[in-house]
């Protein structure tokens, strides 16, 4: 294993199980995963302290249903791409939930009775962060791996530094 | 209060140790924000100082020294013969004098002050204090100098220049004749020692959710911590049992981690760090208290202890943990100590070493400050 460490910033729960459930698989690089909002963190100084000054490899999980503080979420990643060796940004179309849905081949409204057979989102989204065997789970309902976070047509949204930045699933998955 | 520089001698292991809390340039993108005084812009201070270095080499008595000075300044008397803060018991030579000289600055009145106190073991021999109201752009090195040429504002020789008073113990005089008003707040968490804060900060009825929030980190089967009485809790675990903190202190301390056990103090000087009645300038002395914590621990509360740092305050923090030298801090955040035969500060701003996007780490595992413990003798035995 590399010894440059790798992190993953994501904004919630169920991305946070998500990604430590892929990475125990050995499906995608492993990292330590921390929950943060690059939307709404107004004091960048306090996560770029604690990355190391060896430098790091940093996933950005984030969702796109609200852009309104766009200009706050792309100072945060101009920042931590100065204190970093790279950064891969991974958007959610909307949230995580959609994401999964889209890598399930199914619509957002069906996926709580799809995976747990259960009615309502909240619920699911409960169970998706507690799930123990989430990859076992997914892999049996026709989860797709390499959809997620692969569309990135948000890009153009974001006016982002080019240095050190890439997007997308290919950078994640382990060979 | 804010310290800019801090000299001793002949105090514990400290023979002629001096540490600098000022630095000359302000760095472009330092992670530790505001460490300079907002209307004299060119005066630069430290307000993080991790203290580094092997075991017994002064990480722990320089917190003591800096709490007895901090008590002189106060107008206390620093002959407590029931607690540490006794300067006589520290003398390390009791036949020769025992000096202390500090520059600080008090944001509040916006004035530079310097102290310089000598002592024997009967008491103070010579105490001269200088105070000047800071100019508004005036660069640093001149306010040093003007500072340092200043006629003293106070001034005492036990044989020389006595104000009358034969003894004076060992409490300052120019605070006992008002010339010294110095507003000093401090929250000092030393290892293995009675802890101490300034009077007027003590805190006595906690915020619960943040003892909850610092426990549950440590330990996720703790699910509740209840108020029952002044500086008393219940700590709740899911299988129903509990243990209490009474006026303070855990009673049964072997249901909890170790790292657990250091939480409570660590949510407890936090919270003095957030409250009010600190005002925005302390002195904040954490010194080993997350030894047990896992080092990502540690790191988390380090950050958070930094971001919470009131505006003009200082943080002194003394750890044995790499993973601290590889966090993104300023080089100038770090000071290692290191003992030969004494114990001095090392500085590696002011070696050279002073590329800010640079570990010290690597510097630090190949000892080139000297300051890692000499294993020799474990190892060939």
């Amino acid at each position: 294993m590399s010894k440059v460490e790798t992190i993953y910033f994501v904004e919630g729960e169920c991305e946070k199980n998500f990604i430590n459930s892929f990475k125990t698989n050995r499906a995608i690089i492993s990292g330590k995963v921390r929950i943060t909002n690059l939307w709404e963190t107004a004091n960048i100084n306090r996560i770029i302290r604690s990355l190391p000054k060896q430098g790091a490899v940093i996933y950005v999980a984030f969702d796109t249903d609200v852009t309104s503080e766009a200009e706050r979420f792309c100072a945060n990643i101009k920042a931590l791409s100065k204190h970093c060796r790279k950064i891969i940004l991974l958007p959610q179309h909307e949230h995580f939930e959609d994401e999964l849905a889209f890598a399930c081949q199914q619509a957002t409204r069906d996926l709580p009775s799809y995976l747990y057979g259960l009615s309502s989102l909240s619920e699911c989204k409960t169970k998706l962060a507690q799930d123990k065997n989430l990859v076992s789970n997914l892999n049996a309902k026709g989860f797709v791996l390499a959809r997620m976070w692969s569309r990135t047509d948000i890009i153009e949204q974001l006016i982002l530094p080019k240095n050190n930045i890439q997007w997308g699933i290919e950078y994640v998955l382990t060979d | 209060m804010i310290f800019l520089n801090v000299a001793l001698k002949n105090i514990y292991m400290f023979q002629d140790a001096k540490l600098d809390l000022s630095y000359p340039r302000k760095l472009p993108s330092s992670t530790v924000e505001n460490e300079w005084l907002e209307d004299f812009p060119k005066i630069n201070f430290k307000r993080v100082l991790i203290l580094s270095g092997a075991n017994a080499s002064g990480k722990t008595v320089f917190g003591k020294v800096l709490c007895i000075i901090n008590n002189y300044i106060a107008g206390s008397s620093i002959n407590q013969s029931t607690s540490w803060l006794d300067i006589k018991k520290v003398m390390f030579d009791k036949k020769k004098p025992t000096s202390f000289k500090v520059e600080f600055l008090t944001p509040k009145t916006a004035q530079a002050h310097k102290l310089a106190v000598i002592f024997d073991q009967d008491g103070l021999i010579e105490e001269s204090y200088t105070c000047i109201d800071l100019q508004r752009n005036e660069p640093q090195s001149a306010m040093y100098k003007r500072l340092r040429e200043f006629e003293p504002t106070s001034y005492y020789h036990k044989t020389k220049n006595n104000h009358d008073i034969t003894n004076a113990g060992f409490t300052s005089v120019a605070v006992s004749q008002g010339k010294m008003k110095v507003p000093s707040m401090w929250n000092y968490r030393l290892c293995e020692v009675d802890n101490t804060s300034g009077s007027q900060g003590r805190i006595t009825a906690h915020d619960t959710n943040i003892i909850k929030t610092f426990l549950s980190a440590f330990d996720s089967s703790i699910t509740k911590v209840k108020s029952i009485a002044a500086e008393s809790y219940k700590i709740e675990f899911s299988n129903g049992e509990h243990v209490l903190i009474d006026k303070g202190k855990l009673l049964d301390p072997d249901r909890l981690s170790r790292g657990t056990h250091e939480a409570i103090d660590i949510a407890m000087f936090y919270e003095a760090m957030k409250n009010e009645s600190f005002g925005e300038s302390a002195t904040f002395y954490l010194d080993e208290m997350l030894a047990y914590s896992h080092t990502e621990a540690e790191q988390s509360i380090l950050n958070l202890l930094i971001d919470t740092l009131p505006r003009h305050s200082q943080l002194f923090y003394s750890t044995h943990n790499y993973d601290i030298l590889d966090m993104n801090l300023p080089v100038h955040s770090h000071v290692f100590l290191k003992k030969d035969k004494y114990s001095e500060f090392i500085q590696p701003e002011k070696m050279g070493y002073n590329q800010n996007d640079r570990s010290l780490l690597g510097y630090v595992k190949n000892d080139v400050f000297g300051t890692l413990p000499s294993m020799d003798a474990i190892n060939n035995l």
